[in-house]
């Protein structure tokens, strides 16, 4: 247990370090930020000046050990285009995105997880019907398109709803969170709503699919033809094994919303990190965009590894089969 | 539709049969009437468009923000209503989806054809060179799609043949994985094994044997995946990151009209919304509907 956990340990910290090259090659090599960050008119000397103090006459190994230094003693580079270390930037900018993903994961499970059981046990009725087809159309829906529809309908057409910011901002136990207050809450309704509906439509088609799985097992019909009645056979039998792939899958997916918020949070004009990065994007504000790059890849390694941590304690034959992969 | 038919090593009957079994259940029927149409309109769309959105000489600056319906300055009407310029919102989506289109299904064939040798070689060779791809596969497949496309465009800039290009790299890793799956099933058939003792060359066995027996579940994953790259170049575009604007695709298109949103003129990013909606989700459909039929012991799988 301990050598398997070990062994993905190391493996994430080599991911870490191959993405860190990959990314800052990538990043570094293209484009001159020079360009985009200084205004036409100014002089050869501005211009100079400029990269003198971006650092960027250094030859691009020296430029990437800089950057590696930085990293490990948490700065990261200074942002090009704020003048403070992006990680600072980053850090500013999280809660607000967290704040989101978080709202969004809640809205996903509650309504996912009772509609994938149902669709999966009564694959009959017409709610299971319902939950699969409205699967489909989630899951086919892109992003921005759920966006531009409730913006339409709730904001534009019904004008119950803002569409754009993050609301009055209040100070709970030291972080900023616009959830205190009830105008907080119609703020995050929108952009909320459309990034759970897509998270909806994944949970349904994994629930069922992996409930659906389960189901069909051996050791379900045993406990059926040995009498076990139907709702203890779907708490103690059904559930206890159809449910971990779904964990699993949520804490990978609870990632994937941090990093898919940044359609969203476009849209709506959320101030997270997702804005960050586009904005960052535009302005070739290269610091920001491998320090935001780093950290998602951070966010990643340290979910899979927590992910690979909880599967080899819920299921013992993860470890054997894991030690030749 | 045409090269399920071409591959499919069964005769003309049996395939017909198939068809007509993919085609029983109603929304399987409705969704390829629906891509049938859309795909037609992308076609004929120089024969049937009023306009021609690339042109300004064929529409009329008197006629711009028009609501759907909306009657011309020559008299005839715009159904889908026009834009800011006074450019026909139907003739825009017809162009649009050919671009769209191009994009998505020009990056797919060059992903499938990557990620089709990358999965043959990694089952045929086994070992470490199986594990490395695989672990690189599996890293890959752990980022969100959308941020690896992002990222590509943040480098390499704005451009059709830069958005087609970061659709391949965020799509050959599922076709990797599928065919590396089937090919490795194969490799224990005794075709395989024969083929080996007789002697034949690494290349020969890859190409003639395993190759053509991999082909019809990458078939499945196919339509599946063009649907994902048509979601993702029109987001991208829809982020000012994709296509550029001389060559505007559905997202633009959307991204364009999405300015006029606020004041209540839906119909510019809304009926290009709905063209991709519908196209997107008639895929959809349809694959499922595949998937299902070729892979039985799957059903109901995402």
């Amino acid at each position: 247990m301990a050598a398997f956990l070990f062994s993905r340990l190391l493996q994430g910290l080599l991911v870490l370090f191959v993405m860190s090259l990959l990314v800052f090659t990538s990043v570094f090599a293209i484009g001159n930020p020079v360009d985009v960050l200084i205004a036409a008119e100014a002089t050869q000397e501005d211009r100079e000046a400029m990269i003198l103090r971006l650092g960027l006459d250094q030859p691009l190994v020296v430029q990437y050990f800089i950057f590696l230094k930085g990293l490990l003693s948490g700065d990261g580079g200074r942002s090009f285009a704020h003048d403070v270390p992006a990680v600072s930037l980053i850090a500013a900018r999280f809660p607000a995105t967290l704040e989101l993903a978080l709202v969004a994961m809640v809205m996903a499970v509650t309504a996912g997880l009772p509609l994938g059981l149902i669709a999966a046990m009564r694959p009959r009725s017409w709610i299971a019907r319902m939950a699969l087809g409205y699967s489909t159309l989630g899951f086919s829906v892109p992003t921005f398109g759920v966006a531009i529809t409730l913006i339409l309908v709730f904001a534009v057409g019904l004008g119950w709803l803002p569409s754009s910011g993050r609301g009055p901002v209040t100070q709970v136990l030291g972080f900023p969170t616009s959830l205190a207050t009830a105008a907080g809450w119609q703020y995050i309704a929108l952009p909320a709503t459309t990034l759970a509906i897509f998270k909806i439509a994944l949970l349904i088609r994994i629930v069922h699919a992996s409930t659906r799985e389960v189901i069909a097992a051996d050791f379900v019909r045993f406990a059926r033809a040995k009498g076990v009645p139907d709702g203890r056979v779907n708490t103690h039998h059904v559930l206890r094994n159809s449910l971990i792939p779904v964990v699993t899958v949520l804490a990978l997916e609870f990632g994937g919303l941090l990093a898919f918020a940044v359609v969203t949070e476009t849209i709506f004009a959320w101030p997270g990190v997702g804005r960050l990065l586009l904005e960052s994007i535009t302005l070739l504000d290269r610091p920001v965009i491998v320090a935001y790059l780093m950290a998602t890849v951070l966010v990643f390694v340290t979910i899979n590894f927590i992910v690979d941590a909880l599967y080899a304690v819920l299921d013992p034959r993860v470890r054997v089969a894991g030690s030749d992969r | 539709m045409t090269a399920a038919d071409d591959l499919a090593p069964a005769p003309a009957t049996r395939t017909s049969a198939l068809l007509a079994q993919i085609a029983r259940p109603w929304p399987v029927r409705v969704a390829m009437a629906l891509l049938a149409t859309i795909l037609l309109g992308a076609a004929l769309a120089p024969l049937i468009a009023p306009q021609d959105p690339f042109d300004p000489a064929t529409f009329d600056l008197f006629d711009n923000l028009l609501p759907p319906g909306g009657r011309a300055a020559s008299g005839g009407r715009y159904w889908f209503g026009t834009d800011e310029q006074g450019r026909d919102i139907f003739s825009a989506i017809l162009y649009g989806l050919r671009i769209s289109l191009l994009v998505a299904v020009t990056s797919a064939a060059v992903a499938i054809t990557i990620g089709v040798i990358i999965g043959l070689v990694s089952a045929y060779a086994g070992g470490r060179v199986d594990a490395l791809l695989m672990r690189i596969v599996d890293i890959k497949l752990s980022f969100p799609t959308i941020l690896i496309a992002l990222v590509l465009v943040a480098v390499l800039g704005r451009g059709l043949d830069k958005t087609i290009f970061a659709l391949i790299v965020t799509q050959w890793a599922y076709y990797a994985r599928t065919v590396r799956g089937v090919a490795l099933a194969e490799m224990g058939k005794n075709y395989i094994e024969a083929a080996r003792v007789g002697g034949y060359g690494f290349r020969r066995i890859l190409l003639v044997h395993l190759l053509p027996n991999c082909l019809a579940p990458v078939l499945a994953v196919v339509a599946l995946q063009v649907g994902g790259a048509i979601a993702l170049e029109s987001t991208l575009s829809f982020l000012g990151l994709g296509v550029p604007v001389t060559k505007p695709s559905l997202g633009l298109l959307i991204a364009n009209g999405f300015t006029f949103v606020m004041s209540g003129r839906y119909w510019i990013s809304v009926f290009p919304g709905l063209a991709l909606i519908l196209l997107v989700i008639s895929i959809t459909v349809l694959s499922d509907r595949v998937r299902e039929i070729l892979r039985p012991s799957e059903r109901g799988a995402g």
